[in-house]
């Protein structure tokens, strides 16, 4: 040791044993620095890992005198090699106030055979586990916690000291490996699942997309029908249109020949007017022509005849009443016809030619219009028999033109979304090719079946390390329990009452008493110094039976012991391991005591306090006997 | 000489209702009197006589305005002139107006026309024999 705790400067300590000799007592009193010599053994082997703050084990009165290096350095033997370990501390000047020194982190080195080979903290760990120094170097004033502490806290020493704790990493590691192939094959069904439910949606997706595409193209052809129905009807109603326009003009036309044809029967009702002339105007013309003159002229020569002889034309003779009414009459007739012809004459110069051509013409139009007339009536009787075809009752245009250009609109809508459905079940189509595609590469992938082989071979591995485990356990525990019982029944004063000590499956410790009742040494505890009989026994089978080849060493070991027990338990020291370091106090242990492995001491130490400075201790040889 | 157009003469007749349907309702004439006067030609030609009372005023013949009218009734007047009394000569004019009027309503009635031109057709022929029933001719 240099500058640490209460040993300022160098101190070092031979604890070579032998075989025989394998006991190094350390003496000192109250507050002298046999804790302090513990406590150095632990920092060296683990550092600050046990609570301890490196800066407050500085010698303090070195540290008051300037800055400088605090450690500790043990060499030991391990498995035919020889180690020499350091565990160091830089530290500076304690400042006027201030009682604990700065100091750096402990730096930790290992020579092997006095060669670096860069063993660290790790190594150690696995040379001696600090969980399992607690059996090999302890506080015998605290040695009965061992046997209150909790199950938990004892399952990995005994684990490691079963030497099953190898087992259980092997396990663990195949747990976690079994772990790691089950996460992995989770992880492939997964995305196998995820896959599949993706696929399932792109299923379920082109269902949809094609239920879409099929109704658009419903509507499509709805709308399209709809379109056609409402132009037919536009068309008709354009038709219609034109029809009305058509009628409209025939009956105008009509009613242009009705009136000309009114004109034109006024005109022959004129010509009616001249029918009297007409029908007369053979017997004018044959007047005119003289016919009615030879007529005249014979009936005038006949009637001179008559007066002239006096006689009448039968013979017999006339009086002269008869003359004059003959003359009278002739008188009269030769003036009648005279008129007569007069009026013929002035009659016969009327222009019958242009009369008649006028009453022709006039009937020849009146006929043409008849005709016309007839040919429109029956024309117009066609356009409203193809207009009584075609009328849609009800029909409106505005509405009809609205709903045309909505669903016109609508079409282009639909057309779009249709061509937009389309892309989408292409894609779609495209995407359950892939996802079927790479869900029959993982199908034919030996992927998962490697997965799952491994798998199942790492499972197997867990139970068979579990079984392994189990009976490694079960077969070791025994001897171990053997062993602290033997020694627990070597210590106490009362062996005939107590059967054995028993580990339980928890770990936890229990008594058993000869007539079979059993208790857990945390519960049952007769006596202090019972209780560190019972740890003694327990880390002394427990450090007996560790793979390990550790050094023991206890520190106040008897303080609470009777006579009898201290006896048996210095009695059994030499037995406790290879190596045995007790630091102890005299009212520990007397003359008689150490009388009682005076045969197994290697060396005596003594450590001391300077007179002159009080909190500084000396470490100094009492006697070697090897 | 004083002829039968100058005379203050009220033509009458005894089938007022053809003079209404021919005239007024299928209006083939544009006054009743020339309606008159083609019955008295064709009365006359076909020696039509009707024997029906008077029962209608028609027409002062001194006011008939168409001169061609007034031309044909003095001739057909002068026609049946044979000495008479004026009013006899009259009165068979009208009677042989009514004998005519109603032929050419029968004619119109059956044949649904008043065809002049078979008409004219038929007076040729007719006339020259006709005319010798005439005092005057």
């Amino acid at each position: 040791m240099h500058n640490f705790g209460r040993y300022m400067g160098t101190s070092s300590i031979d604890m070579n044993v032998t075989d025989k000799r394998n006991i190094v007592l350390i003496n000192g009193g109250n507050d002298r620095g046999k804790t302090t010599l513990l406590t150095a053994i632990k920092f060296a082997l683990f550092g600050e890992q046990q609570g301890i703050k490196s800066n407050s084990l500085i010698n303090y009165q070195q540290a008051k005198l300037g800055d400088g290096r605090m450690y500790v350095e043990i060499a030991f033997e391990h498995n035919g090699h020889e180690y020499n370990l350091r565990r160091s501390v830089k530290f500076r000047q304690v400042k006027i106030g201030n009682e604990t020194p700065s100091s750096e982190p402990p730096r930790l080195s290992i020579l092997e055979d006095g060669k670096n080979k860069s063993l660290n903290q790790a190594w150690l760990e696995h040379v001696l586990p600090m969980d399992v120094s607690q059996f090999f170097i302890f506080d015998g004033e605290q040695i009965q916690s061992y046997i209150d502490k909790s199950a938990t806290s004892l399952k990995e020493p005994i684990e490691i000291i079963l030497g099953i704790r190898e087992l259980l990493h092997a396990r663990k590691d195949v747990i976690y490996v079994s772990e790691k192939l089950s996460k992995e094959r989770q992880i492939i069904l997964e995305k196998q699942d995820n896959k599949h439910n993706k696929l399932k949606k792109f299923k379920e997706e082109l269902k949809k997309h094609e239920d879409d595409q099929w109704g658009y193209i419903s509507s499509l052809n709805q709308a399209k029908r709809d379109v056609a129905k409402y132009e037919g009807e536009l068309n008709n109603h354009d038709l219609l249109k034109d029809l009305n326009k058509k009628i409209k003009n025939i009956k105008s036309t009509i009613e242009k020949l009705k009136s000309d044809e009114r004109n034109c029967s006024r005109k022959i009702a004129e010509q009616r007017g001249n029918f009297g002339f007409f029908l007369l105007r053979p017997l004018l013309q044959f007047m005119h022509d003289g016919e009615s003159s030879k007529v005249e002229e014979w009936e005038s020569v006949a009637a001179r005849g008559v007066l002239e002889k006096g006689l009448c034309i039968c013979g017999r003779s006339l009086n002269d009443e008869s003359v004059r009414v003959l003359s009278t009459k002739m008188s009269e007739g030769a003036r009648i016809r005279h008129e007569l012809n007069n009026l013929v004459s002035r009659i016969s110069r009327r222009d019958f030619d242009v009369m008649m051509s006028g009453l022709v013409d006039a009937l020849q139009k009146l006929r043409e219009n008849h005709d016309e007339t007839d040919r429109l009536s029956a024309e117009l009787s066609n356009t409203e028999q193809k207009m009584d075809g075609i009328i849609d009752n009800g029909f409106d245009y505005d509405y009809t033109v609205k709903r045309l250009r909505e669903t016109r609109g609508n079409i282009g809508i639909w057309e779009d979304d249709l061509r937009k459905c389309e892309e989408l079940i292409i894609k779609t189509k495209q995407n359950i090719k892939k996802y079927e595609g790479e869900i029959r590469v993982y199908v034919d992938s030996p992927v998962l079946p490697n997965i799952e082989r491994q798998l199942d071979m790492a499972e197997r591995l867990v139970e068979a390390t579990k079984y392994v485990v189990e009976n490694f356990y079960e077969k070791r525990k025994p001897k171990l329990e053997k062993m602290i019982s033997d020694v627990f029944l070597r210590l106490t004063n009362n062996p005939q009452f107590y059967n054995r000590i028993e580990i339980e499956n928890d770990f936890s410790i229990r008594i058993v008493r000869r007539n079979g009742m059993s208790f857990p040494t945390t519960d049952y505890s007769p006596s202090a110094g019972m209780s560190q009989v019972i740890a003694t026994a327990v880390i002394s089978g427990l450090s007996n039976f560790a793979t390990r080849d550790a050094p023991i060493v206890i520190d106040t070991p008897l303080g609470r012991l009777d006579p009898t027990h201290r006896k048996n338990v210095i009695s059994h020291y030499s037995q406790m391991g290879r190596q045995v370091v007790i630091l102890y106090q005299q009212s520990e242990m007397d003359d008689q005591d150490i009388q009682i492995i005076d045969n197994n001491v290697a060396s005596e130490w003594e450590i001391a306090s300077i007179p002159e400075q009080p909190g500084v201790s000396t470490i100094s040889l009492v006697g070697s006997y090897l | 000489m004083i002829t039968a157009s100058d005379q203050s003469w009220m033509i009458q007749t005894g089938v007022p209702h053809i003079y209404d349907d021919l005239v007024d309702v299928k209006k083939l004439f544009l006054t009743r009197y020339e309606l008159f006067v083609f019955g008295l030609v064709y009365g006359l030609l076909h020696n039509k006589v009707s024997t029906r009372k008077f029962c209608a005023d028609m027409v002062k013949i001194n006011t008939i305005s168409n001169k061609i009218v007034k031309d044909i009734i003095d001739m057909v007047y002068m026609l049946l002139d044979d000495g008479r009394d004026k009013r006899d000569i009259k009165t068979q004019m009208f009677h042989i107006a009514d004998g005519g009027v109603a032929a050419l309503n029968d004619i119109y009635y059956n044949t649904h026309e008043l065809d002049i031109f078979t008409m004219i057709k038929k007076a040729e022929q007719i006339w020259p024999v006709r005319i010798k029933d005439f005092n005057n001719v």
